[in-house]
């Protein structure tokens, strides 16, 4: 917990976040930092990784490996600045690769060119 | 013995000796426990779980370690007869392996219920697999979230377009969404404004105060605080991004107004194509400094 104090996060909004991620007190500090230490290697600021993790903590409990996987998928698309598209939608990052396929795969089936289906995905509506 | 097996795996000397002493796994002798170790791992690993992924899970939940492989495999079959996906379902016992020792009776109550109030059972799966907390509370926990909100003004109808919109919603707990209802009325909105920014943006019960506060305070200072009011959605979009698009428009004498300001909030292919400048260049032209940048102590 002290990690998520240490980006700012109030004990009273740390509260709330166990609200949406009932297993964040056992975390243990690698868990956090290295979810941090993911999003500044994105270009992620202090104030928008702290953004992210208030509105999403339960990403906090992915595999970084599969948070690994998300950002190469999104880089593959050619989207820019991830720093913003998480901090516009920090929802995002509970997607694995394969939901992205996925969601690509559907989109297409509807007829929406892959640079339609990359802004959908960029703006953060994705289902 | 089976502390030292934890740690080959890749456990931390303190987990393992957390996971030895839990209940019910202390009443079990060495022996079986690396036995019941082994066959958990097995069964996981054939499933595609990584081991990052099963000590993660059995960390959260040492109880698994009690349970055989043949329930286990019961369990999950039952979920995919639900109708959740393997991907889901991964994704919900990686966030709550609890869920593996829930009844089957208290995971039908729960998709029953929400179905009851008037979800169909698409939505019920997919609020689920996105906050399968919900399994773990009780009926009147949820009935006392839909009273709550419904007390606050929202109608059913709208309830359920919400918990669609933001499917994490009734995961927050009632002093949550009080105590961002309060944030709201101190930043000067009526009670029926809070309504219909919750409305158009549900999500906002989950974004920080001092995000939302940020994000505020801009278009307030721009004139443009009718985007909060009637166009609450655009509150998503980073406050980086609109503070730079915002600038690139004045430095351009482009005066941004309630006719044209959803140009704030083009999507990149779109801004590229009518300014002929990217999401990169445009934030490294005109970077924005939070007031509440602050130095992460690692």
């Amino acid at each position: 917990m002290k990690e998520l104090i240490n980006i700012g996060i109030s004990i009273d909004t740390i509260k709330n976040m166990l609200d949406i991620n009932p297993n964040l007190n056992m975390l243990d500090k690698n868990d956090i930092n290295d979810k941090i230490y993911i999003l500044k290697n994105i270009g992620c600021n202090n104030a928008i990784i702290k953004n992210i993790i208030e509105a999403n903590p339960l990403f906090l409990s992915k595999n970084d490996q599969d948070i690994l996987n998300l950002i190469k998928k999104l880089n593959s698309l050619n989207i820019k600045g991830l720093d913003i598209t998480f901090d516009s939608n920090p929802w995002l990052l509970n997607y694995n690769d394969d939901d992205i396929d996925e969601f690509i795969l559907k989109k297409k089936k509807e007829n929406l060119s892959l640079n339609e289906i990359i802004s959908l995905i960029d703006v953060g509506e994705i289902e | 013995m089976a502390i030292n097996y934890l740690k080959d795996l890749g456990y931390r000397l303190e987990d393992a000796k957390k996971i030895r002493n839990s209940y019910p796994i202390n009443n079990l002798k060495d022996e079986t426990l690396i036995k019941n170790i082994k066959e958990i791992f097995d069964y996981f690993l054939n499933l595609g779980y990584s081991t990052y992924d099963i000590i993660k899970m059995t960390n959260y939940h040492p109880a698994l370690f009690g349970i055989q492989a043949k329930t286990l495999d019961l369990k999950i079959n039952f979920l995919k007869n639900i109708g959740y996906s393997d991907s889901n379902i991964s994704k919900m016992i990686k966030l709550l392996p609890q869920l593996l020792e829930l009844s089957e009776d208290n995971i039908n109550s729960k998709i029953n219920y929400l179905i009851n109030f008037g979800f169909n059972k698409e939505d019920a799966i997919k609020i689920t697999q996105n906050a399968p907390q919900i399994f773990n509370y009780t009926m009147s926990c949820l009935d006392d979230k839909f009273i709550f909100l419904s007390n606050l003004g929202f109608k059913k109808d709208d309830i359920i377009k919400m918990v669609k919109f933001s499917l994490i919603l009734l995961s927050l707990s009632i002093n949550n969404i009080k105590d961002k209802i309060i944030f709201l009325s101190q930043m000067g909105y009526e009670n029926e404004q809070i309504i219909k920014m919750i409305k158009n943006l549900p999500i906002l019960l989950c974004l920080s105060k001092d995000n939302i506060k940020e994000k505020i305070e801009f278009y307030k200072n721009k004139n443009l605080d009718f985007i909060v009011l009637d166009d609450t959605k655009k509150l998503m979009q980073s406050i980086s991004l609109s503070y730079a698009r915002y600038k690139y428009f004045e430095e351009n004498n482009i005066n941004i107004d309630d006719i044209n300001y959803k140009r704030l909030f083009y999507d990149e292919e779109q801004f590229k194509t009518a300014y002929k400048i990217d999401k990169e260049t445009i934030l490294s032209l005109y970077p924005y400094h939070s007031k509440k940048e602050k130095v992460p102590q690692m």
